[in-house]
């Protein structure tokens, strides 16, 4: 049963990009949809929100910038070490799981680092690539989206993203794991 | 977000909806990760796309489980909201 759904991953794994880049043409089609015109349309809105957002990611990307420099993550690393050995994350993936939830680029520039030191069909360099998909920078996220509506009091809302976080590099170190074992 | 906003009656405090919308952002289902296939391409990959199914069931895990914290977490004291909304003052 196992054996059977991580094949029917692999198959998805496989026909994914053709399949939703074909379909998104192929509904538009039916629907008749203008699919420039009505791209061009999101892509001017998706500008607007750019320039209100500068603000509060001007105040984040700095916050981390000061974290990063400042050797306070490294400090962060090694006290976090004990508990994340425990729950079976791999030593090299730990700077990436620490940074993702902090700084986009920051972690891609960790994925590139770790893939090109440890190949990309490693189970290392698997399992920061599915780290890198199944999780969304947390910090910028809450930036930018009550960042684009004026919300100061974020309530539970930063509890909530790293705790998602967590669950996503847990599952991608497990689901790894699993389907690329053999 | 705009929209949650316009039934917030506390502009400027986050409101039980939008922290799960937020939550469902954060582990936010990626049908394709461009740039990491992008980055194993050029590493050298043998197959560059293998991880899309992986990247799709750990997101469904995280998913799942960003909506469940968020639901649990709202009912927290802690977290409640403090200012009194518009139709509390009128009462």
């Amino acid at each position: 049963m196992s054996e059977l759904l991580a094949a029917a991953l692999r198959i998805i794994s496989d026909w994914a990009i053709p399949l939703i880049a074909g379909s998104i043409v192929l509904i538009a089609l039916l629907q008749r949809v203008k699919i420039y015109e009505v791209f061009i349309e999101g892509a001017k809105e998706g500008f607007n929100v750019g320039v209100r957002i500068i603000p509060y990611l001007v105040a984040i990307l700095c916050a981390i910038a000061f974290f990063r420099a400042s050797g306070a993550l490294d400090l962060l690393l090694k006290m976090v070490a004990p508990v994340t050995n425990l729950l079976g994350m791999p030593q090299e993936a730990l700077p990436m799981a620490l940074v993702r939830p902090l700084s986009g680029s920051g972690a891609l520039g960790i994925m590139s680092e770790t893939i090109q030191t440890h190949g990309p069909d490693s189970f290392i360099g698997r399992v920061v690539s599915v780290m890198m998909g199944s999780t969304e920078t947390t910090f910028y996220v809450l930036a930018v989206y009550f960042g684009s509506v004026g919300i100061s009091k974020i309530r539970h809302a930063m509890w909530v993203g790293l705790i998602a976080n967590a669950a996503g590099l847990l599952a991608a170190v497990w689901v790894c794991r699993w389907i690329f074992s053999n | 977000m705009a929209e949650l906003q316009r039934l917030n009656p506390n502009k400027n405090i986050a409101s039980n909806s939008m922290v799960t919308f937020l939550a469902m952002n954060d582990s936010c289902i990626t049908l394709v990760p461009a740039t990491v296939i992008a980055v194993r391409s050029s590493a050298g990959s043998a197959n560059p796309t293998e991880i899309i199914g992986a990247v799709i069931l750990a997101t469904a895990i995280g998913f799942s489980v960003a909506i469940v914290a968020a639901k649990t977490l709202q009912r927290f004291p802690v977290f409640r909201i403090q200012a009194p909304t518009p139709e509390a003052q009128n009462v």
